[in-house]
């Protein structure tokens, strides 16, 4: 509780000083947050380069928005993230792309002949094989995957920004993280 | 255990990182000459802002201050005295004497009010000072370098002469040299064209 509540403080003081121009702290800020984005994207898009680039698009929309946020008002995580889910949000209604979940063997295949790094081919396959999981899910457990296990959010900021309350949030991640448990040990 | 499985297969390449935190910091410098102007300018803005309002209210208050001639006794009467300074400080050689003749006049009038209403040590001390200013504005009024100087001067110093209720022999008996000097100068050039 300790560490979230001190990660809050973090966030919280990098974005008031990246409001007054703080080049140093901008990196703190893209360096704490970028994995969680990247990760936040591709359990949804499931594709990597799509991921890149919308995770690119979620910092270059920060620039632009971090003046409308106010410590006073609100806790950063919860901003960004909200903000995160919304161009998300956005992007799936303005691009219906196919993504690599849905290729056939043949296109696997193909890709395999290609010529990649074993380990980036396996690191492939099994994020197409969580997508495929992830997919496999309900639209509120998606949520939570994404909110807690990609964005490695708290419950006390899920609950803000899915607008549901913690209980119902940890009852609900119980459930998931069985199903989860039972998906990754065949990964 | 799985959470970090997950974060692993989750994890960007560091390529992509290196390259998106390098366009990321870019655009942030475009950017942050906005933002770095914002909070700068709004703090000088709102400082010059306070100095203006400020001058402004003083400025204000020193000219009712002089223009209604406060009494000694009035809250503003310090004000009063630097809106005097002021006038002084700007007028032009030629104006200076009457200027003068009309700051005597004031402390004179200053004196009368204080010795109205009663003595104090305090205001024994204050006449005092009072009318150690109203014997130099007088003798600061004296100093003309033209005749139509000395001729403005003499005029307005008459009226304060002649004035009973003044009672200027009384103010000048210790500094006759004063008095004499007046009646050397202004002699010539009376009101009614008379000796005073």
């Amino acid at each position: 509780m300790r560490l979230i509540f001190d990660e809050n403080s973090r966030l919280n003081g990098l974005a008031k000083k990246m409001k007054r121009g703080d080049q140093k702290t901008a990196g703190a800020m893209f360096n704490l947050l970028a994995p969680r984005v990247f990760g936040f994207c591709l359990t949804r898009l499931g594709n990597r380069e799509e991921a890149e680039d919308l995770t690119q698009d979620i910092f270059l929309r920060l620039l632009k928005k971090i003046e409308l946020f106010s410590p006073e008002k609100g806790n950063f995580s919860v901003w960004f993230w909200s903000l995160a889910r919304n161009i998300l949000t956005d992007h799936f209604r303005k691009n219906r792309t196919q993504t690599f979940s849905v290729l056939g063997e043949d296109k696997i295949e193909s890709l395999t002949g290609q010529k990649e790094e074993p380990e980036f081919l396996e690191k492939k396959l099994k994020i197409e094989h969580v997508y495929k999981f992830i997919s496999s899910l309900g639209a509120e457990e998606r949520d939570l995957f994404e909110l807690r296990y990609a964005a490695e959010l708290s419950y006390g900021e899920m609950s803000k920004i899915l607008n549901k309350s913690e209980g119902a949030l940890r009852v609900a991640a119980a459930r998931l993280k069985q199903k989860i448990k039972n998906e990754l040990k065949n990964v | 255990m799985f959470k970090l499985k997950l974060r692993t297969i989750l994890l960007p390449k560091k390529e992509f990182l290196s390259r998106a935190k390098k366009l990321f910091l870019a655009e942030f410098e475009r950017e942050c000459g906005k933002m770095i102007l914002r909070p700068k300018f709004k703090a000088v803005t709102g400082i010059l802002a306070a100095i203006f309002i400020f001058f402004g209210i003083a400025g204000g208050l020193i000219a009712y201050a002089d223009t209604a001639n406060v009494n000694v006794s009035h809250p503003l009467y310090g004000l009063k005295r630097y809106g005097e300074s002021f006038r002084v400080a700007l007028a032009k050689k030629t104006d200076k004497p009457v200027l003068h003749a009309e700051l005597a006049k004031r402390r004179l009038n200053e004196i009368k009010s204080l010795e109205a209403t009663g003595k104090t040590s305090k205001k024994i001390n204050q006449t005092k000072s009072l009318k150690k200013e109203m014997r130099e504005s007088f003798k600061n009024s004296l100093e003309t370098d033209s005749e139509e100087t000395a001729q403005k001067s003499c005029v307005a110093l008459s009226g304060f002469v002649e004035d009973d209720s003044l009672h200027p022999e009384k103010m000048f008996t210790e500094h006759s040299v004063l008095l004499q000097k007046f009646q050397e100068k202004c002699s010539p050039h009376s009101k009614n064209g008379e000796d005073i």
